[in-house]
């Protein structure tokens, strides 16, 4: 008997295991994502990163032939597409050369984080996106300085840069990468009148 | 031989199968609960219904297995396909979305999905219902956390489901480079009921393909076993016979294996045996024909000197008397010697089975008187008897008168007079018959207890010490091969009242040794 119940455990134990029909299973991995066409096409449009209420940066596209719709909506007076630098040349606190200040915010980055300065759209509130700049909706900040050195993109604000959180840093980090090269986002330092952060790249 | 001379069954018999020829002889042919046959039989349908459950089961893992990535694999490939056709804005617009959900729905593979979108706080379905209650959290965790598809089989509410989660990316830059997420996934949730419908069909097939299968397996299972119990039944009929005494019994040898091995042994053993026991009877018939002729051999000179005795006997007076003392002992001893040797000659007529009885209807009474008579035996003192008139029997006179005088004499030599002789009959309700009984019994010492199974022994001595006797030392075993013949017993015992008491137990008609 003993010799059958060797046998018989090993038939039972592979039926059992087995089992009939259709089993759960874990999540499976099959593939990568699913790249979709986003409108408006890369060249007219410009990136900006808000976080999502689960604390994830994510991407909304603004098109770039149309930026005063937005902006006209903002709470900052002023008007046409010199108001970033009409703003950094009133408001720059430390009066550096307004000249060069102008010129830095014509970059697309400046640009860009001034717009994602003055904060997310309706469309973008209804969807559940918001920024984590402190400020956002009173006043834009400015760009101080800009530049690229040793493939990192260096950019100052008016902004203070210690107190920010983490989210926030990723939100301009991300923003000013794409908007220097977004096929390629290259590293970004960035500072403000209380210092420096180090060298962060949009993750 | 023995076996047919002494009546057991006819070897004829032994050969019949069926089980009423030898009624109660043996209780087999009676299926055993666990014999041979049963185990085999059992044996065989495990290893059958392992093995068939086995590759059943494998088959079935396997099958069930390709069905199901067959048809994951569609349903994410085609899912992955539909998506990437659609054009999103970001944020992601609620009506664009819904759209697009409601299409790639429509556009199902292998079946229409279930398509369920997730942006932000955005939810929207191409059902009713803008959230699944099938999709479980780790899919959507494993999807908002890493830009990678999957895919979840899930059991609710009793039924099989595919849901399959995509995370949708798109290019930052000018068509190359990196892809960024957009924070949107897509769900696709298909109910698995066409392939759950294949794989119970599967389930169904095997179960029934089993028991056929089980069927067959009793076919060579039985066969196996009779090919295993034909040989052991002949071998143990065979070894059977053997034991009836045919030792000319053999059993056909067919094919090489095993149980052939073993028949071929049996056979070479009972060929040996066979061969062994002709040797030992061919020395026996050997020894007796001696004795028988040494008998035969020393009657002749014996009676020359019997001759001569008696006349030395005559002219003994005349001797001188140490002369006359020795002839008479040479006298004395040639007399005993003759009926030595007449007692040998006459066991080996029995030996050789040359004893032949001449029954003849007597009044045994009478016959014993006539006996006593002949010996002198009449003196009340020496001789008590009890012999009832009227009781006729069938037996060979001669031989009788040998038993009586053969016990009455041995009783007045050993034992102490008077000797009582007694006649009975006794019917037997056994095999209903009347039984002939005569007891002779003395007043000796009786029988030593350690010497009474012996006392029928050629040539045995009840007394050690004692080397010369009155006797042959051959009449109690001439009187047991007499009463033999005529098919009945003779056994001594010892009274408790004192004195040996020998029982003769007789057939009234003389037995079925007759014609023999």
């Amino acid at each position: 008997m003993r010799r059958l119940r060797g046998v018989l455990a090993p038939a039972v134990l592979l039926l059992t295991a087995t089992g009939c029909g259709i089993q759960q299973t874990d999540v499976v991995e099959a593939g990568g994502g699913a790249t979709v066409t986003v409108i408006p096409p890369g060249s007219e449009r410009m990136l900006l990163f808000l976080v999502d209420r689960e604390g994830r940066v994510l991407p909304v596209a603004r098109s770039t032939s149309d930026p005063l719709v937005h902006w006209d909506t903002g709470p900052s007076s002023g008007s046409g597409t010199e108001t970033a630098g009409t703003t950094d040349e009133t408001e720059a606190p430390g009066g550096s050369g307004s000249e060069a200040g102008l010129e830095k915010t014509r970059t697309k980055a400046g640009k860009a984080l001034v717009v994602l300065s003055i904060g997310p759209t309706d469309a973008e509130r209804d969807a559940g996106l918001d920024s984590r700049l402190p400020g956002t909706g009173r006043s834009p900040l400015t760009i101080v300085e800009q530049g690229t050195k040793g493939g990192r993109a260096w950019i100052r604000t008016s902004m203070p840069v210690r107190e920010l959180e983490g989210t926030a840093v990723q939100q301009v980090v991300c923003t000013v990468a794409y908007a220097e090269n977004p096929t390629a986002p290259p590293e970004v330092v960035l500072g403000g009148p209380d210092g420096q952060l180090p060298a962060a790249r949009c993750e | 031989m023995r076996a047919r001379a002494s009546g057991e069954p006819i070897p004829g018999e032994a050969e019949n199968e069926t089980p009423a020829a030898t009624p109660g002889a043996r209780p087999r042919r009676r299926p055993r609960a666990f014999g041979l046959r049963t185990r085999l039989v059992l044996a065989f349908l495990l290893v059958a219904a392992v093995g068939c459950g086995t590759t059943a089961a494998l088959t079935y893992r396997a099958a069930r297995n390709a069905i199901l990535e067959q048809t994951q694999d569609i349903a994410v490939s085609h899912f992955r396909e539909q998506v990437q056709t659609v054009q999103v804005g970001l944020p992601v617009d609620r009506t664009v979305l819904q759209d697009a959900v409601r299409r790639i729905a429509r556009q199902g593979k292998p079946r229409p999905w279930r398509v369920f979108a997730e942006y932000g706080t955005l939810r929207v379905s191409s059902t009713t219902s803008p959230t699944s209650t099938v999709i479980t959290p780790a899919l959507r965790r494993s999807a908002l956390g890493a830009p990678h598809g999957s895919f979840q089989r899930v059991v609710s509410a009793g039924k099989p489901w595919l849901t399959v989660a995509l995370p949708i990316v798109f290019t930052p830059g000018e068509q190359s480079g990196g892809t960024r997420p957009t924070g949107l996934v897509l769900y696709a949730v298909m109910e698995l009921d066409v392939e759950e419908v294949s794989i119970r069909a599967m389930v169904t097939a095997a179960r029934d393909g089993v028991l056929p299968a089980l069927a067959v397996a009793l076919i060579p299972a039985l066969l196996a076993a009779r090919s295993v119990l034909r040989p052991v039944r002949d071998l143990r009929r065979a070894a059977r016979r053997m034991g009836e005494g045919r030792l000319d019994t053999r059993i056909q040898v067919k094919g090489g294996d095993e149980l052939a091995e073993l028949a071929q042994t049996f056979n070479e053993s009972a060929a040996e045996l066979e061969r062994s026991v002709v040797e030992l009877r061919q020395a026996e018939a050997r020894a007796r024909r001696f004795a028988s002729d040494v008998s035969h051999e020393l009657r002749t000179p014996l009676a020359g000197m019997l001759a001569v005795t008696e006349v030395l006997d005559e002219d003994a007076a005349g001797l001188d008397p140490d002369t006359a003392a020795a002839v008479r002992l040479i006298s004395a001893e040639t007399g005993k010697l003759a009926v030595l040797v007449e007692d040998l000659m006459e066991i080996s007529r029995f030996d050789a089975r040359a004893a032949v009885l001449h029954t003849d209807e007597v009044d045994v009474a009478e016959t014993i008187r006539r006996t006593l008579l002949s010996r002198r035996w009449t003196e009340p003192a020496q001789i008590v008897t009890d012999l009832p008139d009227g009781i006729r029997a069938r037996l060979d006179p001669r031989r009788f008168d040998v038993v009586i005088a053969n016990l009455v004499g041995n009783a007045l030599r050993h034992g102490r007079p008077p000797v009582t002789v007694r006649l009975s009959t006794e019917f037997r309700a056994d095999d209903a018959s009347t039984w002939l009984v005569t007891e002779v019994a003395d007043r000796g010492p009786g029988i030593q207890p350690e010497a009474l199974p012996h006392v029928f022994d050629r040539f045995y001595k009840a007394d050690q010490a004692r080397t010369r006797s009155a006797g042959s030392g051959l009449g109690l075993a001439i009187t047991l091969e007499n009463v033999r013949l005529h098919g009945g017993t003779v056994r001594a015992m010892n009274d408790p009242g004192g004195g040996a008491v020998f029982v003769v137990e007789m057939p009234v008609t003389a037995g079925p040794e007759e014609g023999a």
